[in-house]
């Protein structure tokens, strides 16, 4: 009897344990959702930045002048800006050292070997939202020598 | 009491989950994910170690210290042939250790495969102790239902390296059939387990009686999945692309990397589209300048390309049949694991190979890790018969106005549970109030079950609307239900007790749940008349007192105008006409404003029976409401 009551005292204390630690995660879990569903709704629009990126890469010669393809450089420009009002930042730069918390090796140089590795090339930028990451870079890991650009790299 | 962790450590990826409050739910690790993939990495520069997402991500970089695919070499000696087949698919060292044991080399040091496991296993105890805030040293680990016991008691060692202590080893099949909850069916039955992930395939038939499972054949084809389904979609796009351009993308490695992400997202929305865009813009450039590509993938067209795959699961499940020595139909449940069983074509393979349903609802990713979260939860006995909440089967509520039911506790409230709710009488100098205690869905009073009825009487007479009689509903854990209303103006109470309000049968709750859904049309328009009817009732009774109480303030035309007004409504009311309801209740409603200007223009003392005085600016005219 005596024995079936402490049962009964330590179920309780347990339930009510997992009651107050389940509301706490389910309130820190809350706040995330939200970032979460922001990130989301960002992540999903980053493969457009990405053909924007890419269009304003192919504009032919003749026409990098021309007020039509800077009316476009514009509306990339304006794009990045109301980005960043949300706190999303573009990560990956030539040269910085190869870290894959934040740039994802899709090429690799054999570096030299007392050499750091270093991103020296983006092959598609990554973001962060808010010191959270979205998406990785997408990068070419090598040597990186600061004079010699990579000619491929348009 | 500490969490145990239920672990699916898996060949490409591995999932965590806990049991909370006796629901399992899966943790996300660190970096926000619920897989981790299970690669381990060193840097051999810094000799840092790397495991999950951060590895998979420098893999290329530093492919021979980036281990992946450890599983394959779990418990086995380096002559294994499986050891001798998988090593040519991997670039990074693997040697013979002093007993014959499979080693790995990472950074110059050797390793044993459970060293390796333990890395993956440390970094999912350590992340799932930041997100519990509380130390986590006991884990369930699943592992396939063919591992021999070298490779459990590997596998258990690579617990232990992690600072884990591993309660139990469960089969893989066994763990997806605890997530459905399959052991508890009560009678003997046969399970087929499917488990098409990334890269295997194995199926595995149960046997389960008196709730414990029991595996009784397996197969499968440990160089089959998912991840052969993203190929064929890359292949046909990219000989889609040279077909019509001329350009082979296969020489583009830039190119290549958004193909293979384009082909996974294709292949994932055709497990719900029909038809999906793959639009890749610049995806390649020659001397006439950009090159784009824009595709249409059918959800046929993706099942032409994948036929024979999902074919190849055949042969498998017949040979597993057969060494259970069971027939097809002799199997009573099917569950589905990883996922490529997503895909509607494999769940019809498998709907034809046993001639029923598969069972869905968990993630299919995560089913396996769900199981042994609730092992976990059998084994510390958080899932013991007390702590098993019920919930109530259907509606409690009591009888209002117009013979609706009014509900205080809905259907599926976990117990025990109670709810007080504060009801008023329907009629001037009413004494009593009898309360009719009601069960089921539909919402008029007469077509739900009746529990039981009291009266509550000694209300002292006030108009209506005035008492406040509480009603209270408290059901214990036992399913009894106390009903009790007490007059807050007299303290008199009155209450009936009513033994666990089941009688009902699953079958009747079954039913009546169903008939609240076919009758909801209909029961919708009669509460809408019946609302109505206790609109108009108020409205008239509203006019009348008023009358009574302040007619002789009332301009003469006004009076006779709610007077009028009023008696319409009460013929409607009597005749029981909706429409006629409607009509009159807005006609008296519109009567009753006319009370409300008099009666303002009468506070400013400017009452005039010609009603020729205007209303003064800045009037607030919404300040009145009917009274």
């Amino acid at each position: 009897m005596q024995a079936e009551q402490q049962d009964t005292v330590e179920l309780l204390q347990r339930e009510r344990a997992n009651f107050l630690n389940f509301k706490r995660r389910s309130e820190q879990e809350r706040a995330e959702e939200r970032a979460r569903g922001r990130e989301d709704v960002v992540r999903a629009l980053l493969p457009v930045i990405d053909d924007l990126e890419r269009a304003l890469e192919h504009v032919p010669d003749d026409l990098i002048e021309h007020p039509w393809a800077q009316g476009t450089a514009l509306t990339r420009q304006q794009l990045l800006d109301a980005l960043r009002k949300l706190g999303v930042e573009r990560v990956g730069e030539p040269g910085e050292p190869f870290d894959p918390a934040k740039h994802e090796a899709v090429e690799s140089e054999q570096p030299s070997a007392d050499a750091e590795p270093r991103v020296i090339r983006v092959v598609r930028p990554g973001f962060q939202m808010n010191g959270r990451l979205l998406r990785p870079a997408q990068v070419a890991v090598g040597t990186y020598a600061s004079n010699g650009r990579h000619t491929d790299h348009a | 009491m500490p969490k145990v962790l239920g672990i699916d450590l898996g060949t490409t990826n591995s999932v965590m989950a806990i049991l909370e409050a006796g629901e399992p739910a899966v943790l996300e690790n660190a970096e926000g994910s619920r897989l981790t993939p299970s690669v381990v990495a060193t840097n051999p520069k810094t000799n840092e170690r790397l495991v999950g997402q951060i590895a998979r991500r420098q893999a290329i970089t530093n492919p021979e210290n980036t281990i992946f695919s450890i599983k394959r070499f779990m418990g086995r000696k380096y002559d294994d042939p499986a050891v001798q087949a998988a090593l040519k698919l991997v670039p990074y060292k693997v040697t013979r250790a002093p007993n014959g044991d499979v080693q790995v080399v990472m950074a110059g040091k050797a390793y044993s495969a459970p060293e390796i496991s333990a890395m993956i296993l440390q970094k999912m105890k350590s992340d799932a102790e930041a997100k519990l805030g509380e130390r986590v040293t006991q884990a369930v680990i699943t592992v396939p239902a063919y591992f021999n016991d070298t490779q459990r008691q590997a596998t258990k060692d690579a617990g232990r390296i992690a600072g884990l202590e591993v309660l139990r080893i469960v089969n893989e099949p066994t763990a997806a059939s605890l997530a459905y909850g399959l052991d508890k069916q009560g009678k003997e039955e046969t399970i087929a387990v499917y488990d098409l992930g990334g890269g295997t395939f194995d199926i595995s038939i149960l046997i389960v009686g008196e709730g414990v499972l029991e595996v009784k054949a397996t197969n499968g084809d440990t160089f089959l999945g998912g991840d052969d389904f993203d190929q064929r979609v890359i292949d046909w796009i990219v000989d889609e692309f040279k077909k019509d351009q001329g350009i082979d993308l296969r020489q583009d490695r830039m190119a290549l990397q958004r193909l293979k992400e384009a082909a996974e997202k294709a292949k994932i929305e055709l497990s719900s589209a029909q038809s999906t865009d793959l639009n890749l813009p610049f995806i390649t450039a020659d001397a006439s300048g950009p090159k784009h590509l824009s595709l249409t993938l059918t959800r046929a067209k993706l099942e032409q390309l994948t036929g024979d795959l999902i074919d190849r699961t055949k042969g498998p499940v017949q040979q597993a049949l057969k060494d259970a020595g069971i027939s097809p139909n002799e199997v009573d449940e099917v569950v589905l694991v990883g996922g490529q069983t997503r895909m509607p074509a494999v769940q019809q393979l498998v709907r034809d190979l046993f001639g029923k349903d598969p069972h869905k609802g968990v993630n299919p990713d995560e089913v396996v890790a769900v199981g042994a979260a609730i092992q976990a939860g059998v084994l510390k006995g958080e899932v013991k018969d007390v702590l098993l909440l019920d919930v109530t089967p259907l509606s409690l509520g009591v009888e209002t106005q117009g013979g609706v039911m009014t509900v205080l506790i809905p259907r599926n409230t976990t117990i025990p549970t109670s709810k007080t709710e504060t009801f008023t009488t329907a009629a001037d100098g009413q004494t009593s109030v009898e309360v009719h205690v009601l069960q089921g869905e539909r919402p008029m009073a007469s077509e739900n079950k009746s529990l039981g009825r009291f009266i509550l009487d000694g209300i002292l007479p006030a108009p209506r609307g005035v008492p406040q009689i509480e009603v209270s509903f408290d059901i214990d854990a036992n399913g009894i239900l106390n009903v009790s209303a007490r007059d807050k103006a007299t303290g008199k109470e009155q209450r009936v007790v009513i033994q666990a309000t089941s009688g009902l049968s699953e079958a009747e709750i079954q039913r009546m749940v169903r008939d609240a859904e076919a009758h909801a049309a209909e029961d919708a328009r009669r509460r809408d008349e019946i609302e109505l009817r206790n609109q108009a009732d108020t409205a008239h009774y509203q006019a009348e007192k008023l009358l009574r109480e302040q007619g002789a303030n009332l301009p003469d035309q006004v009076r006779a105008q709610v007077a009028e007004k009023s008696a319409a409504l009460k013929r409607a009311l009597d005749a029981n006409d909706a429409s006629g309801m409607r009509t009159a209740l807005q006609d008296l409603q519109q009567a009753m404003l006319g009370v409300g200007q008099a009666a303002y223009a009468g506070t400013n003392g400017h009452a005039q029976d010609d009603g020729g005085t205007p209303t003064p600016e800045g009037a607030v005219e919404g300040e009145y409401r009917e009274v």
